[in-house]
């Protein structure tokens, strides 16, 4: 030891202070034989006679660092290193000193075995090309940090990019390192992906390394994080490099595209997509932007996966995802054209009940047939007089605004059945164009009929007149749906081109007329006729039936007709056409009836009443005689109802009248009995009828009896939900009970009595319920940060409203036209004004403001179990890429989000209510008003639940916001007692203008909030009579729901009191703070 | 006393008076309530949705008095807004080369000359300026005027009419009882499809059918008043777009700006209103 010192003495710039601390602690463990080792290490580089001064430095750091990295070596390996050091400095001494100073940090990471190839790595990329010093030195002294996020086999491959990018340009190699370093630090969990890729790129796409290396840099941004993502390119570089830089260009290229939120989807796609069938990835980013642009998001779907099981079935799928296959292009074509029900259904709800004046709903057609009640084809329009049935995609055309067209017109004709009143019709109200036969020949009917049996609708009594009812109901419905098209031509004139295109088109698929027998050719060539008034091509022998039928036909056609004169029509034209004998015909010759058939006509009235009281004593005779059966049975056989008119939809006259008048409630209480006494054959037996051709098809009885049932199970069904529903509108009829029980009692502190009206018996209930006021649990401040942050621009803006609204309490207010005194200096300006022969302004006035703002406001949130409703949030998909990019913050974040992935990635409506209730917050603050927040629910009377978040005296403190995060959905609602509790507590503040802001999310309900369990207009008589109570006191109310069929029950809640439905759920959190400033502000 | 400058006349407010009939349709026994009140000094609230002829209806009344007196009753229409003070009513004194000089308000004008005063939309006034017509409303019929120190009666002819539109939600902006109790109430309410299309033809001088057409899409779009729409298509809209169309602008393109623009800007309803339109005009 002394030795070295004394052979290093002679050296000046030797600090011998840190040599001696140096040898002191080498000494401790090295043996002798390494020491002096270490020691002729040092001397071999310090011999040299001209040493420059950085040579100097290297051996300076290498005395200096030497018992750092021992700590961190064993002997033998420690020599090693300094051997290597002498070797590196030897080759440049600067790079050996950053070397030396570089292994201690890189210890830290790197297990000793890899330190030497370390070394070595740094050596070769020196080595590489000429002027790599630079590049070398940054490797030294750059590794450490990306070492802490990566391994040895990472900085190997970094070399190794390294170097073939020196052989080229030694300026990128260098920058990649830059770069690398660069990612370590601000996305450590990236920096692997990023390694290999760039290596891969080095490897594969060396000529182009240049440009990809430059937009990778530039945009990495977009692409961390994307794990998935990275390890498709990888996927992509190894199959099919070609296609890597049109592809990451074209991501990156989506990804920044803020204003069209693409980049999940797309990215998911790919992923998927690459897993599958790499070569196709590139098409598919290539056209992306084009096709999704084009498509709804489940549309793309749709076609998305449509090719990858075209790939995993094996088939070609060449071309298709960059929709160069016909295949593809079929797909999406039907994909952009087709108009999808899902989508316009609010539209056309809105449209169908603006038109017909009636509260309609819009559904897909498979709903209906999936009642199967006798509705059978989900691809026509249907209705049953209060909801409209459509088909729920309409493809026909290759042209989206032609597909829309058409659902117009078939959901405008649905709506002219509603409109026109087709299921009104009564036998006893007269006709306006014919003479009334329905009349006498409805009281021959009863007068008849054997077994008395009720009928419940007009309708199924008005097709007991005809023997042969399938033939009367499609004159029937060829007669309705004409009148009903007229009228709404008429009506509608601007939908009147595109009803006629469909017309049209319903013309070209009709059947051949020639083929058809007798009776269904008449009935053909009505249809075609009311279709489109033209030339007809008829057998010679029926042309003056013919003519006699159009002539209805035309009637039906005026203005002025109504149901009951397509029903007077329906009985003519039944008999002209069971005169005809249904055989086929010959001699056919073209008529054009067009001028003649406006003669007026002539109405046999007398040969009618004849035809029919014979056909109906034959009816009657038939259930005695059966004889007399056959011969009309082999006549009932071989008739065919005609091929359906499209656009006219599935008609269903009888059972349609039977559902409308139940859901309005006028059938259960009609003639004598309920619909109870509708029997199981009744049914059948009008069903029967109805839908005879589509049971054909099945051949089946049991069919037939399911559909009995379902029908009878969905009348009863409807039923009871009547009597729910209309109870008030029937309450004479039921007895008034009292609801068991007592008035309650309070035994404990935080519990209250209140009265709760009986809207029925006009009294309170006394001490009817028990509220119990608890202060909520405290949870997490998290979910108040990330809704602030979230909402972090609007809640800037919401601040600023709010301070603007603040009012600047005593300030004089100068330069005004009327107010307290006039301003002397204003005056005196004035008259100086009037001296000079200048107009003074009138503005002289001050005045205090004397608007004090003294507020206090309750907020009453809905904590219902229906708050747990999830809604659609497509937002949400957004926040995902936020993660932060603090490394220690990005763990937080994502193990947060992994646990909350376990509970739930939606949102609720009580979401809303919260992140609403949170904007608010900060800005209420800042506003000075008295507020509290209470939450309430509860089950039954006697546990109605009142939470407190905030009482009105408390101050705001962060226990408020962790109270906010544990609101969550409970029980039920009873809102009277919540109200009237809310009431009583604002009562007790001083302030001048009081408020109850009321939050829900429905009707009120709880168990025992009705009478006799069904009457859903207690709760809400008593919710009323609550805030009628609390209006009284001299507190404003207002109501805030996000219930869509909200509108029915709050206007008689509210009656003159505010409120609000909002129909958008998504607008809640920033529709809140707007109607308080609007509530609250004078 | 119509003064008159380049294009326009100007009048002095308790000059103004309505000489030619104007065009109005009684829903029902209006007229009559109408005159009943005012011979019996009863002041008059019209309450109703915009644009359902509140004020044509004063105008109207304001001629047919005057016709039936054979004496011009001035109409003195004041449009209340929420900064409307008590002397923006009542007068203030003003600085002129000599001093100050007192100019009445045109509710002391109206007392003074004996005319209808019209206070359109009453609510819209801030509540201090609302209380100045109590004494004028019942049985004294006087009006203070504190700065003068003096209390002008009511002349003869003078009565106090105001409208209100109860369909504005908000909470704050109800009439006060005590203010309220002191009229008769007549309501207006859209008229029937028949009455509209009727005014629709004379206010925007269309053929029968358009007049059909846009009363038939007025009562569509009423249907949609419970289904977000927060104040209906009024009549005045529709006159709008019926004038648009007689000035050839292509009816839907007129009732897309005049109604549809106009009355919302929710999406969904605005499609739908669209739709409508489109159905109703080729």
């Amino acid at each position: 030891m002394k030795e070295i010192k004394n052979n290093l003495k002679k050296y000046n710039w030797i600090d011998t202070q840190e040599l001696n601390e140096t040898l002191n602690t080498l000494f401790e463990g090295l043996n002798e034989s390494s020491l002096n080792e270490w020691g002729s290490i040092i001397y071999s580089s310090v011999e040299n006679t001209d040493i420059n001064s950085s040579q100097q430095q290297y051996v300076l750091s290498l005395i200096k660092e030497s018992p750092n990295v021992f700590r961190s070596l064993p002997q033998t390996q420690f020599i090693e290193w300094a051997k290597q050091s002498n070797r590196i400095a030897s080759e440049n001494s600067d790079l050996g000193k950053i070397y030396v100073d570089s292994s201690t940090d890189i210890l830290k990471n790197l297990r000793p075995r890899h330190l030497l190839d370390w070394g070595n790595l740094g050596l070769s990329l020196f080595k590489s090309s000429k002027n790599s010093s630079l590049l070398a030195k940054k490797f030294y002294k750059l590794s450490p940090e990306i070492n802490i996020a990566s391994s040895y086999d990472d900085l190997e491959k970094l070399v190794d990019t390294c170097k073939r990018i020196s052989t080229r340009n030694v300026d990128y190699s260098s920058k990649t390192i830059d770069w690398v370093y660069k990612i370590s630090q601000f996305s450590p969990n990236d920096l692997k992906m990023w390694n290999e890729i760039i290596n891969k790129v080095s490897k594969i796409l060396i000529k182009d390394f240049e440009k990809i290396f430059q937009l990778l840099a530039e945009n990495a941004d977009l692409i961390n994080q994307r794990k998935e993502f990275m390890k498709s390119l990888i996927i992509i570089l190894d199959s099919n490099p070609q296609d890597f830089f049109v592809v990451i260009k074209k991501s990156i290229e989506i990804f920044s595209d803020i204003s069209l939120d693409y980049s999940e989807e797309y990215e998911n796609m790919l992923i998927s997509l690459t897993a599958n069938k790499a070569d196709q990835v590139k098409g598919y980013s290539l056209n992306f932007q084009t096709l999704r642009r084009g498509l709804s998001k489940e549309k793309f779907n749709i076609w998305f996966n449509n090719g990858i099981s075209i790939i995993n079935s094996g088939n070609n799928a060449e071309g298709y995802f960059s929709l160069d296959s016909p295949e593809s292009k079929a797909l999406f074509n039907e994909l952009t054209f087709s108009v999808d029900l899902d989508i316009e259904k609010d539209i056309l709800k809105l449209y169908c009940c603006a038109l017909s004046g009636q509260e309609l709903g819009v559904q897909s057609s498979n709903i209906m047939v999936d009642k199967e009640i006798g509705w059978f084809n989900s691809n026509l329009a249907t209705t049953e007089g209060s909801t409209i049935y459509l088909p729920e995609s309409i493809k026909k055309f290759p042209e989206r605004d032609k597909n829309f067209s058409w659902l117009k017109v078939i959901a405008t004709h649905q709506v002219g059945h509603v409109e026109f009143g087709t299921f009104k019709l009564k036998l006893d109200s007269a006709s306006s164009k014919f003479k009334d036969l329905r009349f006498s020949l409805v009281k021959k009917l009863e007068e008849n009929s054997l077994n008395n049996t009720t009928d419940i609708t007009d309708m199924t009594k008005y097709f007991k007149l005809f023997e042969n009812s399938k033939l009367a109901q499609d004159i029937f419905s060829v007669f309705e749906a004409f009148r009903v098209d007229e009228k709404v031509l008429n009506k509608y004139r601007g939908i009147s081109n595109s009803y006629k295109d469909v017309k049209e088109n319903a013309l070209q698929s009709r059947p051949e007329v020639e083929k058809l027998p007798g009776r269904e050719l008449l009935i053909e060539l009505i249809i075609r006729y009311s279709l489109k008034p033209q030339k007809l091509k008829a057998p010679k022998k029926l042309e003056s039936q013919l003519k006699e039928l159009l002539n209805l036909l035309v009637i039906l056609g005026e203005q002025d007709s109504g149901i009951e004169d397509t029903a007077e029509a329906t009985l003519r034209a039944y008999k002209i056409l069971m005169g005809v004998k249904n055989e086929s015909q010959d001699d056919f010759e073209e008529y054009d009836f067009e001028e003649d058939i406006f003669e007026k006509f002539e109405d046999s009235y007398n040969d009618l009443l004849e035809f029919y009281s014979y056909s109906n004593e034959n009816l009657s005779d038939s259930d005695i005689n059966n004889s007399t059966e056959n011969n009309n049975e082999e006549e009932l056989d071989n008739y065919s109802s005609p091929q359906e008119v499209e656009h006219w939809g599935e008609f269903k006259p009888e059972l349609s009248q039977l559902l409308l008048e139940m859901s309005l409630g006028e059938a259960e209480f009609s003639d004598e009995g309920d619909l109870s006494d509708l029997s199981a054959e009744q049914i059948e037996e009008m069903l029967k009828d109805s839908v005879d051709d589509n049971l054909d098809e099945n051949a089946d009885n049991a069919v037939e009896s399911e559909i009995t049932q379902n029908l009878e199970e969905a009348l009863n069904e409807m039923q009871t939900e009547k009597i729910e529903d209309d109870q008030s509108k029937f309450a004479d009829r039921f007895d008034h009970f009292d609801e068991d029980g007592k008035a309650l009692e309070v035994v404990e502190d935080n519990q209250f009595l209140y009265d709760e009206w009986d809207f029925r018996d006009e009294t309170y209930k006394k001490n009817w319920c028990l509220v119990n006021e608890k202060k909520i649990g405290e949870g997490d401040l998290q979910y108040y940060e990330e809704t602030l942050e979230k909402y972090a621009d609007i809640v800037a803006d919401i601040k600023k409203q709010f301070e603007l609204m603040n009012p600047e309490t005593y300030r004089k207010i100068k330069r005004l036209e009327e107010g307290e005194e006039q301003d002397l200096d204003l005056t005196v300006e004035a008259m100086v004004d009037l001296r000079a022969g200048i107009s003074p302004s009138e503005k002289l006035y001050w005045r205090r403001n004397k608007v004090e703002r003294s507020i206090s406001v309750a907020f009453l949130l809905d904590m219902s179990a229906s708050t747990a409703e999830a809604i659609d949030d497509t937002d949400s998909s957004r926040d995902e890429w936020s993660a932060p990019d603090n490394p220690e913050k990005y763990m937080e974040w994502l193990r947060k989000r992994r646990s909350q992935g376990f509970r739930r990635s939606y949102k609720r409506i009580v979401d809303l209510e919260k992140e609403g209730l949170i904007l608010l917050l900060d800005a209420l603050e800042n506003l000075g008003d008295t507020y509290g927040i209470f939450g309430f629910s509860g089950y039954g009377r006697e546990n109605v639940e009142y939470f407190t978040i905030k009482d009105l005296d408390e101050n705001f403190s962060p226990l408020i916001p962790k109270r906010i995060d544990r609101i969550s959905p409970l029980h039920a609602t009873r809102m009277g007692p919540a109200v009237r509790h809310c009431t009583q507590k604002l009562l007790k503040t001083e302030e001048k203008s009081k408020f109850i802001f009321l939050i829900s999310d429905g009707r009120p309900q709880d168990r025992g909030y009705s009478r006799e369990g069904v009457e859903k207009e207690y709760a809400v008589n008593d919710t009323k009579k609550a805030l009628l109570e609390a209006k009284n006191q001299g507190i404003t109310t207002f109501c805030l729901t996000v219930d869509k069929e909200g509108h029915d029950y709050m206007k008689s809640m509210m009656e003159d009191l505010s409120y609000e439905v909002l129909d958008d759920i998504a607008s809640l959190p920033l529709r809140i703070p707007q109607l308080y400033r609007n509530l609250t502000s004078t | 006393m119509a003064t008159k400058s380049s294009n326009s006349k100007n009048y002095k407010i308790e000059d103004y008076s309505i000489d030619k009939e104007p065009f109005y349709v009684p829903v029902s026994d209006e007229i009559q309530v109408f005159e009943s009140a005012y011979n019996q000094k009863v002041p008059i609230l019209l309450k109703g949705p915009t644009g359902t002829g509140k004020t044509r209806f004063v105008e109207y009344m304001s001629w047919y008095i005057s016709s039936n007196m054979k004496k011009s009753v001035p109409l003195i229409t004041v449009a209340c807004h929420e900064d409307l003070t008590a002397s923006d009513l009542v007068g203030r004194y003003l600085i002129d080369s000599s001093g100050t000089k007192w100019i009445d308000g045109p509710l002391t004008r109206a007392v003074k000359s004996g005319g209808i005063c019209y206070l359109d939309e009453i609510v819209e006034a801030r509540k201090d300026t609302t209380v100045i017509v109590h004494p004028l409303t019942d049985h004294r019929r006087i009006l203070t005027i504190d700065k003068l120190g003096e209390v002008v009666e009511a002349a003869d002819e003078f009565l106090m009419v105001v409208s209100y539109n109860p369909g504005y939600q908000n909470a704050l902006k109800d009439l006060k009882q005590s203010t309220r109790q002191r009229f008769v109430a007549i309501e207006f309410d859209f008229p029937t499809p028949e009455q509209e299309a009727k005014i629709l033809k004379e206010e925007a001088g269309i053929d029968d059918s358009t007049a059909d057409s846009l009363s038939s899409l007025g009562e569509k779009i009423r249907n949609l008043t419970d289904h977000g729409l927060s104040e209906a298509a009024s009549t005045r809209v529709l006159i709008y777009a019926g004038k648009l169309i007689k000035d050839g602008i292509a009816p839907r393109r007129a009732c897309q700006v005049a109604v549809t623009w106009g009355i919302t800007d929710d999406k969904k309803l605005y499609r739908s209103i669209e739709e409508i339109i489109s159905a109703i005009f080729p």
